[in-house]
């Protein structure tokens, strides 16, 4: 995951302070503190920063469990300094009908207290300021390019074993969109989502978050080649991938 | 196929008379306790079937007492004439009166004791990390005499599981089992950590022969007509001559040479009507002809483990599985699904079929009763660590918490979470049903003992 920081500006938080928040129940800033988890205590780093258009980012790390600047969904800022976020995207892996969310408020002496809600339970949060807001920016995400629409086919081997892969992919207009579905026939026969598109016009980056896979490479829309790798969790195999002759194919995605 | 390995033979008249005297005295105990259930080891009996000789409540049963030891309790309880028996990873094996709980007495080995002890003859047999087979007397605990292997370990290798960095060789955190012995033809039959199985005189504890396999071996050996049935870790599947330990065949198994997750057998084979039922890390549950090795069918369960010893009653085949914690029923025949049912978690203890209920313990501190003919659960008895769920390691659904509990592939810390986890009072031990009480051991250290 590659992540960038950005220190908000003094304008950025006065701009929060117009937009809402009074000075005295503005949370932008580092918070510091403990969910306290029945047996197991968890630290939390809460980063949370207007931006200078008054949209609000925030991120979370949560030393221990390698989890270093993971981005706030769904983050509510009101003028009370009430601050709710969707924190799933800390842990990774599929979807969980169980989430994993925040929510606190301001206390009159400038503390933030609420609930850490994880794996269905809740458990009380307290923060205390300790400095300025460092937000890491969230993965740079893109909508799929015309160019690298089509399917592309290839293999790669782990242990020893070949595995097929199809990649299927259709131009989109919004990197929130699904971009394709990625087949791979070994052993096994897994049919996976991609969701998570940064294309640069050389450099490709395709993620199937649900189970953890990555694709990257750089690839070439004359020749149609994908060369590049293949990653799950702690294993990379080289890849290479051939469109198939009937080249891209334009048009916009589902 | 390949030539087998005899490392020692039984060398005199005098020894085969010993061990035939054995074998008689054993059997008469037996006889002469008359129907009353005079003991039962792991699996029930030498086929590891699985069945008990008494049915379990079909209603949430009590606690009647429980017993604490030093450390997590990952043997399964054997029982004879009044008296239950269970190793603990404390290092003892412990004699624990039926009727009160209280303790008979204790054996302390050098390591934990994570083997289930093997009753027969007036003698306990069991296995410790101290990599010696321990023979005491049943009834006073008083050693009979040790036989030592070439040592015990886990099963290991290179970027085990994903665990990282992949060049490091890692200890398997799950390979929580030390074989059980298995007591045929006047020998205790077991599994090693040095990847050999032994098979020792019962009356003298000399080593009668051993088989080498490439692989730690800590699954139960399964007896049934002459032969003896064991998986080992090098993905191979044997079968051989109990009397000589000939290799009569064996079956490969999957071999996962990415990360040593999909291969090698933990799971204790179960033996019934000339089919030989195993598990496998594979994703397997195979069924062999006992005779030839022929493989009858095989049951894909996706890419979850069968760590389960399978039980075999009227034509069913009960197992279940790690992931996917589903437990199966199928047909012992075809292999084809009779019904399954979703567990709360990972399942290794092994179902333990008494009267028409289904016995399946978890991961998560769920000890669950199934009816056997449909499936359905009847009762959850969740330990008070499960209840407690410290750390949360457990959702509010009661599955396992994999965010808290493995948060990092690296190191250590799937070796610490498995510990995280077993403080929930895990059941690695497959339940014992006697005279309607059941016996198992939780990783909170107790013997547990429920009743209605």
């Amino acid at each position: 995951m590659s992540s960038r920081s950005f220190i908000p500006t003094i304008a950025g938080s006065l701009l929060a302070v117009s937009i809402g928040a009074t000075a005295a129940t503005n949370p932008s800033g580092r918070w510091e503190g403990e969910a306290r988890i029945p047996g197991a205590p968890q630290r939390v780093v809460l980063d949370l920063a207007a931006s200078p258009s008054g949209e609000w980012a925030g991120s979370l790390t949560l030393p221990g469990r390698g989890v270093k600047g993971a981005p706030l969904d769904s983050l509510k800022v009101d003028a009370n300094g009430s601050v709710q976020a969707d924190a799933a995207g800390a842990f990774g892996g599929p979807p969980s009908e169980l989430p994993t969310q925040l929510a606190v408020r301001m206390l009159p002496d400038g503390r933030l207290e609420g609930e850490w809600r994880q794996a269905g339970h809740a458990a009380a949060l307290a923060l205390r300021r300790s400095g300025e807001a460092q937000v890491d920016a969230p993965p740079a995400r893109t909508a799929l390019p015309a160019a690298l629409a089509g399917t592309w086919r290839g293999r790669y081997e782990l242990g020893g074993y070949p595995r097929e892969v199809t990649l299927t992919l259709q131009a989109t207009t919004s990197p929130s969109t699904n971009a394709g579905e990625l087949l791979i026939v070994g052993k096994r026969r897994s049919q996976l989502v991609i969701d998570r598109v940064n294309a640069g016009e050389r450099f490709v980056t395709l993620e199937a978050s649900a189970a953890g896979i990555k694709l990257e490479g750089r690839w070439d829309a004359a020749t149609g080649v994908f060369d590049g790798s293949f990653f799950q969790g702690p294993f990379e195999a080289p890849l290479k991938l051939q469109r198939d002759a009937a080249g891209a194919r334009s048009g916009s995605g589902s | 196929m390949r030539a087998a390995v005899h490392l020692h033979r039984p060398s005199s008249a005098a020894t085969v008379l010993a061990i035939t005297l054995v074998a008689l005295l054993a059997a008469g105990l037996t006889i002469a306790c008359g129907p009353a259930v005079a003991q039962a080891s792991f699996r029930g009996d030498a086929a590891h079937t699985g069945v008990q000789t008494s049915a379990a409540p079909r209603t949430l049963p009590r606690i009647k007492w429980t017993f604490p030891t030093g450390d997590r309790i990952t043997s399964s309880p054997s029982y004879a004439n009044g008296v239950v028996y269970v190793g603990s990873d404390d290092g003892q094996l412990y004699a624990i009166d039926a009727a009160t709980g209280r303790q008979r007495w204790m054996h302390r080995t050098g390591g934990p004791v994570a083997s289930s002890p093997a009753v027969g003859g007036g003698r306990v047999y069991v296995v410790s990390y101290d990599g010696r087979l321990h023979a005491l007397d049943a009834t006073t605990g008083e050693v009979q005499w040790k036989f030592a292997t070439q040592g015990e370990r886990r099963f290991e290798a290179k970027g085990l599981h994903g665990m990282q960095p992949r060049t490091q060789t890692f200890a398997d955190p799950f390979d929580v089992y030390l074989s059980s012995p298995v007591l045929a033809e006047g020998l205790v039959i077991f599994g090693s950590g040095d990847g050999q199985v032994y098979a020792v005189d019962v009356a003298t504890g000399a080593q009668r022969w051993a088989f080498k396999t490439g692989d730690v071996v800590h699954a139960a050996p399964a007896y049934a007509d002459g032969r003896i049935f064991v998986g080992s870790w090098d993905g191979r599947f044997y079968a051989l001559d109990a009397k000589t330990g000939r290799e009569l065949w064996h079956a490969q198994g999957g071999v996962d040479t990415l990360m040593a997750n999909q291969q090698g057998f933990q799971s204790s084979p179960a033996v019934a009507n000339g089919i030989v039922y195993t598990g496998s890390r594979d994703a397997n549950l195979y069924a062999f002809d006992a005779r030839s090795g022929q493989e009858k069918w095989r049951f894909p369960t996706g890419a979850s483990w069968v760590i389960t010893s399978p039980a075999v009653q009227a034509g069913r085949v009960y197992f279940a599985t790690s992931d996917t914690s589903l437990v199966h029923a199928v047909d012992a025949a075809s292999g084809q699904p009779v019904w399954q049912q979703q567990a709360p978690a990972y399942l290794f203890a092994s179902p333990s079929l008494a009267g028409d209920v289904l016995l399946q313990g978890a991961l998560n501190g769920s000890l669950q009763a199934r009816d056997l003919a449909s499936g359905e659960l009847l009762w959850d008895f969740q330990t008070e660590g499960s209840q407690a769920n410290l750390g949360w390691a457990l959702t509010s659904q009661r599955k396992l918490n994999a965010t808290m509990l493995f948060p990092t592939s690296w190191h250590d810390a799937m070796a610490i979470g498995t510990a995280r986890q077993f403080d929930l009072g895990s059941f690695l031990s497959t339940p014992l049903v006697v005279d309607g009480v059941i016996y198992v051991g939780g990783t909170d250290g107790r013997l547990y003992a429920l009743a209605k």
